[in-house]
């Protein structure tokens, strides 16, 4: 009989190692608002907050449950409407000297747009987890549309196309957090950012979690260890609902207003494009995406007008060359790292980063030329600095050029990936 | 009140067949190769523009024979190169590519053709009225619709029917996979098909964009719409796309011609409810944009296979 | 009692009767085959006794309790379990967490979601020990769809006792495999049998030979012969269904 403690699982070992990511992420979190110095940036870092969230909900469904869902944004929806439902009753309550809102402080807003993201995958959830795959993603999408009409339909409710409004700078205040400028909020949501990555790592960490991803990789063989399959994936569904309410809570709190078009596929869309460009399969995967995508989405329109194009075609190009995406991307080179065969690969990866690079500013030069011949007011594409007139014949070349050399460039270095997989 | 119920029912038939052009190829496309295309209303769109921008040049008729077989072309390529690649990694990944396409297509056609809805209509003369009843015209160009959509069908029963490529098609309908063992050329095939359901769906797109408006949000208001008829007429049936195109079509017409509250119609039954209220007030004809996705979850929770599907999905 | 008792099971697709009438008493403790020529059923038998589908008619009984209307997780929860002819099992986890999966339910923490799994020591120990008798340690941390294949069946064969079944059915354990993994395949269903009741699915003779108490013999969706395995090697109606009237 092997002595079994010669074998204790790794988990149980407390190890810098694993604890490592998350003293990194929390120094990070503290240095920022240090490092920071324009409004604008912590503008930004509290939307990017807001869609770690909403993305990394997202992937409990999909990455680990194997569920593909067009109606996330209903969970999240839902949340910030609660949220915002709950900061005017605070508003009120508070006005008024008295009641049981008068003592709820806003920074617990995204709890109660967890309860309500929650509340909401429990009471329609059961009918929808029947099956997974193809079936379920439809009954999302009907489920997602329905439900961003009905936004505008109860004015009450979802105030109407304008949306409700609210004050978060209503109502017991804690820790001092006057929540009045955009630094304050950034603790707000770099606090509630923390916890709820933590809650959900831990959650895989769990038997339900494990189950999860065992209910992704084969639903049938689950009922032959005692499991009905159907329960596993409501109770994910719940989870999932749960953190996307949160992630509405946030979402509250920092834009001070909610429109039933957060409702619909939209931002559902928006979920599963930074959870996919991250990498479904990596638990970090979608905090990645959601940086990335974030930032496309903000900076890229300072320089171009066809700043949802490139996230689109990054999305497209993820899916079609990288499935892992960016998440797999740097489990490759972690794992390379720990196996010694960084040195082996690195060339490959190198080359094909430098081809990946032509093919990309041959396609903006050409994305550009493009915009500028259909509607630019001036003659000139701007490109990174430099003008291309789009009457000519030269700067579409440089364009065809560029795309072809990045073309080539992967065929002619393909062996070197290839020869050192 | 006769008005109503014969104009809408033109019209519903009329929004139905149009659905059926789309589902119709979108059902093939599934069936076939177990994708769901979720950029098969963006090739609508790029029928609606292709023909727009053609039709300026030489005309309705050319370009209502033209633009389809551009879209197929299209269709084609993004089979062979695109769909093709990812085709290995799953049927969530092939959901994936074609939801990035839909994407990238909505986002170029608004990048070439601008994001303001596009004077695209139909030629001159056939805004005349082919009858008028009740003092309303029934425009000339929405029985040339109804005309293309009938021929339409004729044409996809002959082909089906009739010809062997139909036959390896329908096969494929219920059995896909056995359709490869069978010797065909499978990749030759599933391009085929791809390129015609979007041809289909480009032929859709060149008699609907005058009909509904030809603008950069007309896949994202269609696409679902599609889908749920996809679904609640049964994943892999073509008759079953047909009556569930009609009956969204109807229900939809329908709903958007009759003004009244709920609190109208309680009141009708002799209830004493307050028409101004927040639930009362609601009339069907606001509740008509929410009618297909109610049918779709409804169906999905008690008939999964759909009206005339074998498989569920 | 038997573990398993069957009286009169039948089956129809259709019009097909797949399964024709089968009666089968399987002893507490006993290893005990099934064996016929392709085509006979057996798939289609194995999957009525594990509820993948239900019976056109007759009964099954596990320990004495009817279970032949039951859905599969309730009659793995009565304590019957099955293994996979083409192995079925959670290809991204590793192989400890293939097993620890299967331990959780009976490790009374199926749904748990605010322990860590690691903590659940009733289902971390299980998994431990059908690591240790499958003999699959050093593969512990490879996910099991990079398995070699005679390491997937033994993971395959480790899942189904690991939820603490006391009967077990096995379909085809050692399909495709070499001789030695054979070998080595035989010695862990020894172990396996230790304690439980087995029924076995198999082509291999030689396999069945050597493990089984008693062997049945399904042809064309009945039983014609049950016995030890001297008596089955000798009936004549067994050499006929393999070999056809003329060996007989």
């Amino acid at each position: 009989m092997n002595d079994i403690t010669a074998v204790a699982p790794r988990q149980n070992r407390f190890s810098w190692r694993a604890l490592s990511p998350w003293l990194i992420s929390a120094a990070v979190l503290l240095i920022l608002p240090f490092v920071l110095e324009s409004g604008t940036a912590f503008t930004l870092m509290n939307v990017i907050a807001v869609n770690i969230v909403f993305a990394l909900s997202y992937n409990m469904l999909l990455g680990q449950g194997g569920m593909l869902s067009f109606g996330h944004a209903v969970f999240f929806g839902l949340g910030s409407y609660g949220a915002m439902h709950a900061m005017n009753a605070i508003d009120e309550a508070s006005y008024a000297g008295e009641g049981f809102w008068s003592h709820i402080p806003v920074v617990s807003m995204p709890l109660v747009g967890m309860i309500a993201g929650g509340l909401v995958a429990l009471l329609i959830g059961w009918p929808f987890c029947r099956r997974a795959g193809t079936a379920f993603a439809m009954i999302t999408l009907g489920l997602g549309e329905m439900v961003a009409a009905a936004g505008q339909m109860f004015p009450s409710v979802f105030g109407g196309e304008a949306g409700i409004y609210g004050n978060r700078m209503v109502g017991p205040q804690w820790f001092g957090l006057e929540l009045a400028q955009a630094t304050d909020v950034y603790w707000f949501m770099a606090f509630w950012t923390f916890l709820a990555v933590f809650a959900m790592w831990a959650f895989t960490r769990t038997p339900l979690g494990r189950m999860s991803n065992a209910v992704r990789d084969n639903p049938d063989r689950l009922q032959f260890i005692g499991y009905q399959p159907r329960n596993i994936r409501f109770m994910i569904f719940i989870a999932s609902g749960s953190f996307g309410g949160l992630a509405g809570g946030m979402a509250a709190v920092n834009y001070e207003i909610i429109t039933p078009e957060a409702l619909g596929l939209i931002p559902s869309g928006l979920a599963l494009l930074m959870a996919a460009v991250g990498g479904l399969g990596v638990f970090y995967g979608p905090i990645v995406g959601a940086i990335v995508v974030s930032l496309m989405n903000s900076m890229l329109s300072d320089y171009t007008e066809a700043s949802i194009l490139y996230v689109g075609l990054v999305f497209l190009a993820i899916v079609m060359f990288a499935p892992r995406g960016l998440g797999g991307g740097i489990e490759q080179v972690r794992v390379a790292a720990r196996e010694g065969a960084l040195a082996k690969r690195l060339p490959g990866w190198l080359t094909g980063a430098a081809a990946v690079l032509l093919i990309s500013l041959g396609l903006v030069l050409l994305i550009e030329l493009l915009f500028q011949w259909r509607h630019g007011d001036d003659e000139f594409a701007q490109f990174f600095g430099l003008e291309f007139e789009a009457g000519a014949v030269m700067s579409w070349i440089w364009a065809l050029v560029m795309f072809a050399a990045g073309v080539v460039v992967m065929r002619v270095t393909k062996k070197f990936r290839e020869g050192n997989a | 009140m006769l008005e109503i119920v014969i104009f809408s029912t033109l019209n519903g038939i009329l929004y139905g067949l149009l659905l059926f052009m789309l589902s119709s190829g979108l059902t093939l496309i599934f069936s076939m190769m177990g994708v769901l295309n979720f950029a098969h209303a963006s090739f609508y769109m790029l029928g609606a523009y292709f023909a727009y921008t053609m039709g300026m040049e030489i005309g309705f008729w050319p370009a209502l024979l033209l633009a389809p077989i551009l879209v197929g072309g299209l269709g084609a390529m993004v089979e062979k190169f695109g769909l093709r690649r990812v085709h290995e990694n799953g049927h969530v990944a092939e959901l994936l590519f074609t939801f990035g396409l839909a994407y990238v297509i909505d986002e170029l056609v608004q990048l070439i053709w601008g994001t303001v809805a596009v004077a695209y209509r139909e030629p001159d003369y056939m805004r005349e009225p082919l009858f008028t009843l009740f003092g309303t015209d029934y425009s000339i160009f929405r029985g040339v619709v109804i005309l293309i959509a009938v021929l339409m069908f004729i044409a996809l029963w002959f082909l089906l029917k009739k010809t062997r490529v139909g036959m390896m098609i329908r096969a494929a309908l219920t059995h896909g996979n056995m359709v490869g063992h069978l010797g065909h050329n499978v990749p030759r095939l599933f391009m085929g098909v791809f390129g015609f359901g979007c041809a289909l769906a480009g032929l859709a797109g060149v008699i609907g964009g005058p009909l509904m408006a030809t603008e950069p949000g007309m896949a994202v208001t269609l696409g679902p719409i599609v889908f749920v008829v996809v679904v609640v007429g049964g994943m892999g049936s073509l008759i079953g796309a047909f009556y569930a195109s009609l009956l969204i079509g109807l229900i939809q017409t329908f709903f958007v011609a009759i003004d009244a509250s709920i609190a109208d119609i309680l009141n009708a039954f002799g209830m004493n409810v307050d028409p101004y209220g927040e639930v009362t007030g609601i009339t069907l004809a606001s509740l008509a944009p929410m009618t297909p996705f109610i049918l779709l979850v409804l169906i999905l929770i008690f008939r999964p296979r759909g009206l005339m599907g074998e498989l569920e999905p | 009692m038997s573990a398993l008792s069957i009286k009169n099971l039948t089956k129809n697709f259709g019009l097909a009767e797949v399964i024709c009438g089968v009666d089968l008493e399987v002893e507490k403790g006993e290893i005990h085959a099934v064996i016929g020529p392709n085509g006979a059923g057996k798939s289609t038998f194995f999957n009525l006794l594990s509820g993948a589908f239900p019976p056109s008619g007759g009964e099954i009984r596990l320990n004495g309790e009817r279970i032949d209307s039951l859905t599969p997780e309730k009659i793995q929860q009565r304590g019957l379990s099955r293994s996979f002819q083409v192995s079925n099992v959670f290809v991204n986890l590793s192989v400890f967490e293939n097993l620890r999966c299967a331990c959780f339910k009976t490790a009374g923490s199926g749904y748990v979601f605010w322990r860590a799994a690691s903590k659940i020591k009733a289902a971390n120990e299980r998994a431990e020990e059908v690591l240790d008798m499958i003999g699959l340690q050093a593969l512990r941390d490879v996910p099991a769809g990079a398995l070699p294949y005679a390491s997937q069946r033994a993971l395959e064969i480790g899942m189904t006792i690991a939820c603490g079944a006391d009967v077990v059915i096995l379909d085809e354990p050692t399909a495709g495999m070499s001789n030695t993994e054979t070998a080595q395949a035989i010695s862990l269903i020894r172990q396996v049998a230790e304690g439980r009741t087995l029924m076995i699915v198999e082509h291999d003779m030689g396999v069945v030979f050597e493990l089984a108490d008693r062997i049945s013999v399904l042809v064309y969706g009945k039983i014609v012969a049950t016995g030890t395995p001297e008596e089955i090697r000798n009936d004549p109606r067994v050499k006929e269904a393999y070999l056809g009237e003329e060996a007989a």
